[in-house]
């Protein structure tokens, strides 16, 4: 990775819905690969509006790993094998993200630290919602 | 099996390995999910290699507690809190994983309960590491007094 990357500079945004197919995508997701054959998710928090309200919550939300794989989407994209072999991502869900919330994935280049190991990207990672709220914050690392 | 649920773990409880192979179809299954169009996640290119998306470490905490807490997450849903994945190596498709878990600690805070696990990922053939895993959940979205 020969680019120049300095604190204050962002990836592209990804602007996307939280529609009530992304999250039944993923949770189908997690039980096929449990499964490693394609099927249905049982109806879960993420995927039932009745069984969300009965664990206490407004409805259906989106299980937070969606948010947490938009965001090491970007970083895949954008570092490929240096950040797939030696990256790290950490992400905590503040709040949950509810059926046709539009959210924004944010990654924003925090530090580039240098060691006799080589350089590391630090950035701060956020989504958050339209009105500006971060539902879901971390930080991620890369070695350049 | 450790515990009925996933609530029954306790603090120092390591849970048993899981062994598995990790199937092109299985990271490009997840890569599709999560709307990655890394090519690398969905075939091999040129001469390198297919790889699993490193986030597919949940799937493996999944894989782990299921072998060990076969009823599932407990009397109420479980909750992830937080993510937290280090990656040591890359996960090429077509090797065999192995991956175990370790309870790091569980306490109460303003009525809900946390439970933190480390789970190791490693190359079942070489042993070595490929992702650590420290996953956070409350056992229960409702604090215990309001229900």
């Amino acid at each position: 990775m020969s680019e120049l990357w300095l604190p204050g500079q962002e990836l592209p945004r990804v602007r996307r819905t939280m529609t009530a197919e992304r999250m039944r995508w993923y949770a189908d997701a997690l039980d096929t690969s449990l499964a490693g054959r394609t099927v249905q998710a049982a109806p879960n928090i993420h995927t039932d509006d009745d069984v969300a309200r009965a664990n206490g919550l407004p409805g259906r939300v989106a299980d937070g790993m969606i948010t947490t794989n938009w965001l090491s989407n970007m970083l895949v994209d954008t570092f490929g094998d240096a950040y797939v072999h030696t990256g790290s991502l950490r992400t905590r869900y503040r709040r949950p993200i509810v059926e046709d919330m539009a959210v924004e994935a944010v990654v924003l280049v925090r530090d580039v630290e240098e060691s006799r190991g080589g350089r590391t990207l630090v950035a701060d990672v956020w989504c958050e919602t339209e009105d500006g709220e971060r539902c879901t914050v971390g930080q991620a690392t890369v070695r350049l | 099996m450790l515990g009925r649920w996933v609530s029954d773990l306790e603090v120092g409880d390591i849970l048993p390995v899981v062994d598995y192979e990790v199937t092109p179809f299985l990271g490009r299954d997840y890569a599709h999910a999560v709307e990655s169009v890394w090519e690398r996640f969905h075939s091999a290119v040129g001469g390198d290699p297919q790889l699993a998306p490193p986030t597919l470490a949940h799937v493996d905490k999944l894989r782990v507690l299921a072998a060990a807490c076969p009823e599932g997450a407990g009397p109420v849903a479980r909750m992830q809190l937080e993510y937290d994945a280090a990656h040591h190596g890359p996960i090429p498709v077509g090797s065999r994983m192995s991956v175990t878990g370790r309870v790091e600690s569980r306490q109460a805070r303003a009525g809900r309960e946390r439970l933190v696990v480390v789970f190791e990922v490693r190359d079942t053939a070489t042993g070595s590491l490929r992702t650590r895993y420290r996953d956070t959940s409350l056992l229960n979205f409702i604090p215990e007094e309001t229900r």
